[in-house]
């Protein structure tokens, strides 16, 4: 062994995870939360919210997320990272657990896409992939042999 | 023994990768490629003990700490 390192893609903010939520009434009295998430990717985080079956459509720069009785509105912050607001049957518990699912949702989706991206991209770079299985915690492990690309 | 990165990818979507039979500065510039592939950010890194197995063309003269963008 030589050297370890530990990488997050720039589609995942380097935050632990997401962050605590604000919640609020609006004037007719309905429940607004505000959660912020650990997610950059609009493509990656669209996929995800279909996986938590959410019926999802785009507005302009928002992303619109619609499950029975709950509204959740994705647009980024400053940084480029998506925020979500939520409005509808939900209170901040509910909130906070709707994201921990998309979350949940993301991390598969950017697995997969890593996995894809290292396939496609390692022959380019010298490398080739000689193995690749999936653990019991459904992490993938890719052997990289280097020196052996196309 | 043939030069490898084990690559392990987590199911929140971090990345963990290890460099085997690769010495001295070739472990760091294997990893350097491995961000640029992946579109990553190293967060952590260690070395371990290959890399102070430094190559004939490489000196010993090596930091604790591997450098950090």
């Amino acid at each position: 062994m030589s050297v370890s390192i530990v990488l997050v893609p720039i589609a995942i903010a380097a935050i632990s995870a997401w962050q605590a939520s604000r919640s609020e009434t609006d004037v007719e009295g309905r429940t607004l939360c505000q959660v912020s998430t650990r997610m950059r990717d609009e493509t990656l985080l669209a996929a995800a919210l279909a996986d938590t079956r959410a019926v999802v459509t785009k507005a302009g720069a928002t992303l619109v997320a619609d499950w029975a009785g709950v509204r959740a509105e994705f647009a980024r912050d400053t940084d480029g990272i998506w925020q979500a607001h939520f409005t509808g049957d939900v209170d901040e518990e509910r909130a906070v657990g709707i994201i921990g699912a998309i979350d949940q949702a993301y991390g598969l989706r950017v697995q997969r896409a890593v996995v894809e991206k290292l396939k496609q991209r390692a022959p380019s770079a010298g490398m080739s992939v000689v193995s690749e299985r999936m653990e019991v915690d459904d992490s993938m492990t890719l052997v990289l042999e280097v020196g052996a690309g196309a | 023994m043939s030069e490898q990165i084990i690559v392990r990818v987590g199911t929140d979507g971090t990345i963990q990768a290890e460099t085997k039979g690769m010495k001295g500065a070739k472990c760091l510039t294997s990893l350097e490629l491995l961000e640029q592939l992946l579109d990553a950010q190293v967060t952590s890194s260690a070395f371990t003990d290959e890399y102070t197995q430094a190559t004939p063309a490489t000196t010993n003269e090596i930091d604790d700490e591997l450098p950090q963008r």
